[in-house]
């Protein structure tokens, strides 16, 4: 018996289930599958179905339109919605725009920016990382002046996830140039058509475009579309990434698949032509990832139940996202490994799979991946919180 | 049992641990090897830690697998030479079959081994067995063993007496046991459903090592802090500082599974052979063992230099206590294979 197994959560997990089993359609779960870049119209779809249910954004403030779920509940949504490949909603909106404008956004703002999160009508990016800022964001040059009643903002910025489909985009910029650096950040919402600005795509190893570079030139904004109080943009955004961390482990997508390399252990014939599974080696390395994934999921479990409890779990989570985007990394090396020649031929123009449907989605996801140990704070980083923070190193 | 009362068990536990046969004593005169004081029994059971586990029912004081998987820690963190750990975890399980016993398991006059046989004969008339095993976890003293035969059964056989032959032995990690064969024993068989003896006694060994590596992972940050080379602490070289980080990933993996496996085994209790109720955790917690937390304890080695590998250190006692601990009761291969998608990923 844990926090995920009580018998009222066995129910509400049923209830996850039957909504998926009624709305979620064939063509969401296969671009699901395809690849970790589902497209924004099918994203999009998808919020709107979650919308119509009241499920848009169950970790908001039921205010705002949260389900008053608590965060056990959340796990089993987020479990079940994986398991059944759901798209991820527009993670930036939902994540990171929302949580940042509830916590310390106008009133206005949350009026305005909230409700087409949830419908699923406006995407954001974050504008954030600089080429000459990236673990150390604080060094970040991107500047804002005041000039009458609106912003001035201009300067670089890059890894702007998703930034060629977004509407708008949270940014972070300095607005001070006095005192340490980060005390002059602030934070503004930026709209994407703004004049000035203008996006490079970034093409990842995956041969896909889900990232872009971003050029500010003295870009136009008004007053109000700074967030919460000017040069406290560092203390937000440390809060924001804080948030990010626990959902870093991305437990629940993970088990999916394990579940799905499983599946391709059973399929997949190996060089006597048995099924992979049949192997000592292949289920010796399934039943490691197995069992880490479940020391994985244990400690989240535990920092799901302080969160319960009405407590913060802090520096903690840094061992979430190392260990979670580390087993992300090792389930796809398995599954290239068996793979093996079937997942290292493509199609013949620049961007096309695998023409072979047992490999389609491994390639792109194993290569994506790269970059989970990278993101929202390097595992490099997260060592230098835990050995600071939590050890006094 | 309430934390609170449970607390003040720990804190005369620490105390105990401190002042009798110590770890710093023992390391004095490692040749002795961890031998259990001459006070261990009596001392544990008039203190009583020995009815700790039991039902108020047989004059125990139901604590809680979570409270016992705390004090196993502790003797873990502790390097103790006398089973507790196997006590507190298989001790209960026998009196739920046999309620007559908790009194002298109480009193420490019945003291309990562990062994997994390999070989058990019926005897020519059937009711008795031949058995040898190599490896009896539990005191020196014992009086009985519970022994794990080819075939899933149990059997409560004596320790000591004329169809016992007891040779004594001693683990990696110095702690003294004994290897025992039996002939023409008459064996107890143990009717028991759910998780076995062994499974038990492996808990016991998962809950022991989260204290032992707890234990390591602590002094080995207190002698980083301290230790200076080239005019700084190594605390101070991220190099050090990201190794230690990732020692603290698998620390806190490992206690999370031992609070997870403490549920599983609290459901066990209560609700004894209920289909619902077994211990999933134990394969996956138990090769956690093998697979991080002793790797974990090398690194731990790696990092504190020359002094980490000297017999004269606690550290390479916890080492080999975990290797102990890996090896024991289903080993790291053994448990992985009872790891699955299907039972550990999908259970319902």
């Amino acid at each position: 018996m844990n926090i995920l197994t009580s018998p009222e959560l066995a129910r509400f997990r049923e209830e996850v289930r039957a909504f998926l089993k009624a709305r979620l359609t064939p063509e969401l779960v296969a671009a699901t599958r395809s690849g970790p870049h589902v497209p924004r119209p099918l994203v999009a779809r998808w919020q709107g179905l979650l919308h119509a249910q009241g499920w848009a954004a169950p970790h908001w403030p039921t205010a705002w339109g949260g389900t008053g779920w608590n965060e056990a509940q959340r796990y089993v949504f987020e479990e079940e919605t994986a398991l059944a490949d759901a798209p991820l909603g527009d993670v930036l909106g939902l994540f990171l725009a929302g949580p940042l404008l509830i916590a310390e956004g106008s009133e206005q703002q949350k009026a305005r920016f909230l409700p087409p999160i949830l419908s699923g009508s406006t995407f954001w990016c974050q504008g954030f990382s600089e080429p000459g800022a990236g673990s150390n964001l604080a060094s970040l040059t991107t500047s804002a002046r005041l000039d009458g009643d609106s912003w001035v903002i201009s300067g670089q910025k890059t890894w702007l996830t998703g930034g060629h489909e977004a509407d708008m985009m949270f940014l972070l910029a300095r607005t001070e140039t006095q005192g340490r650096p980060q005390q002059g950040l602030s934070i503004f919402l930026v709209d994407m058509q703004s004049p000035g600005l203008s996006l490079r795509p970034i093409l990842t190893m995956d041969e896909a475009h889900s990232v872009n570079a971003l050029f500010l030139d003295e870009v136009r904004v008004p007053g109000d579309a700074l967030v919460g109080t000017r040069g406290q943009g560092w203390q937000y955004a440390k809060d924001l990434l804080a948030r990010e961390r626990v959902n870093n482990a991305q437990a629940p997508r993970t088990k999916r698949d394990i579940v799905e390399l499983d599946r391709l252990a059973r399929t997949l014939q190996g060089p006597t032509g048995t099924p992979l599974i049949e192997d000592a080696g292949v289920l010796g390395t399934l039943a490691a990832l197995v069992a880490d994934f479940v020391a994985l999921e244990s400690a989240v479990i535990e920092v799901i139940a302080l969160q319960v409890s009405g407590l913060e779990p802090g520096p903690i989570a840094s061992t979430l996202k190392i260990r979670g985007s580390e087993l992300q990394q090792r389930v796809t090396e398995t599954a290239m490994d068996w793979l093996a020649e079937r997942a290292v031929l493509l199609g013949a123009s620049y961007g096309d799979p695998s023409p072979d449907p047992a490999a389609r989605g491994w390639t792109e996801r194993h290569l994506f991946r790269r970059v989970v140990t990278i993101y929202a704070g390097s595992n490099e980083i997260q060592k230098n919180i835990i050995a600071k923070s939590l050890l006094g190193m | 049992m309430d934390n609170s009362d449970f607390d003040m068990v720990l804190d005369a536990a620490r105390r105990w641990m401190a002042k009798t046969s110590p770890l710093a004593d023992r390391l004095m005169d490692v040749r002795r090897g961890h031998v259990e004081a001459p006070s261990a029994w009596s001392d544990l059971a008039s203190m009583g830690w020995l009815a700790l586990p039991f039902s108020h029912a047989v004059g125990g004081y139901d604590a809680t697998p979570a409270q016992l998987f705390s004090l196993i820690a502790l003797a873990g963190s502790h390097a103790r030479p006398e089973p507790l750990a196997l006590h507190l975890v298989v001790a209960p399980w026998l009196v739920r079959q046999h309620p007559d016993m908790a009194e002298a398991l109480a009193q420490g006059r019945v003291r309990l081994g562990v062994a997994r046989s390999d070989t058990v004969q019926n005897t020519r008339n059937g009711a008795r067995i031949n058995a040898a095993a190599a490896v009896v976890l539990g005191s020196p003293s014992a009086t009985h063993v519970l022994l794990a035969c080819p075939d899933g059964r149990c059997a409560l056989v004596d320790a000591a007496g004329p169809q016992v032959e007891a040779t004594p032995a001693r683990l990696l990690d110095g702690r003294c046991v004994q290897s025992m064969q039996w002939r023409g024993t008459e064996p107890d068989w143990l009717a028991a459903s759910g998780p076995s003896v062994l499974d038990h006694a492996a808990c016991a060994l998962v809950a022991d090592t989260a204290g032992v590596l707890e234990a390591a992972f602590a002094l080995t940050l207190d002698y980083l802090k301290t230790r200076t080379q080239f005019g700084s602490s190594l605390a101070s070289h991220q190099a050090i500082q990201h190794r230690m980080a990732e020692v603290y990933c698998d620390l806190q993996q490992l206690k999370a599974l031992c609070g997870r496996l403490a549920g599983e085994m609290g459901t066990v209790q209560q609700q004894g052979d209920a289909p619902s109720s077994g211990l999933r955790m134990l394969p996956i917690a138990k090769s956690f063992v093998g697979r991080r937390a002793l790797p974990a304890a090398g690194q731990l080695i790696q990092l504190s230099g020359g002094i980490g590998v000297t017999d004269e250190y606690h550290l390479a006692h916890y080492y080999k206590r975990l290797q102990v601990n890996a090896a024991l009761f289903g080993d790291t291969q053994t448990q992985l294979s009872r790891v699955s998608v299907a039972d550990h990923l999908l259970p319902d």
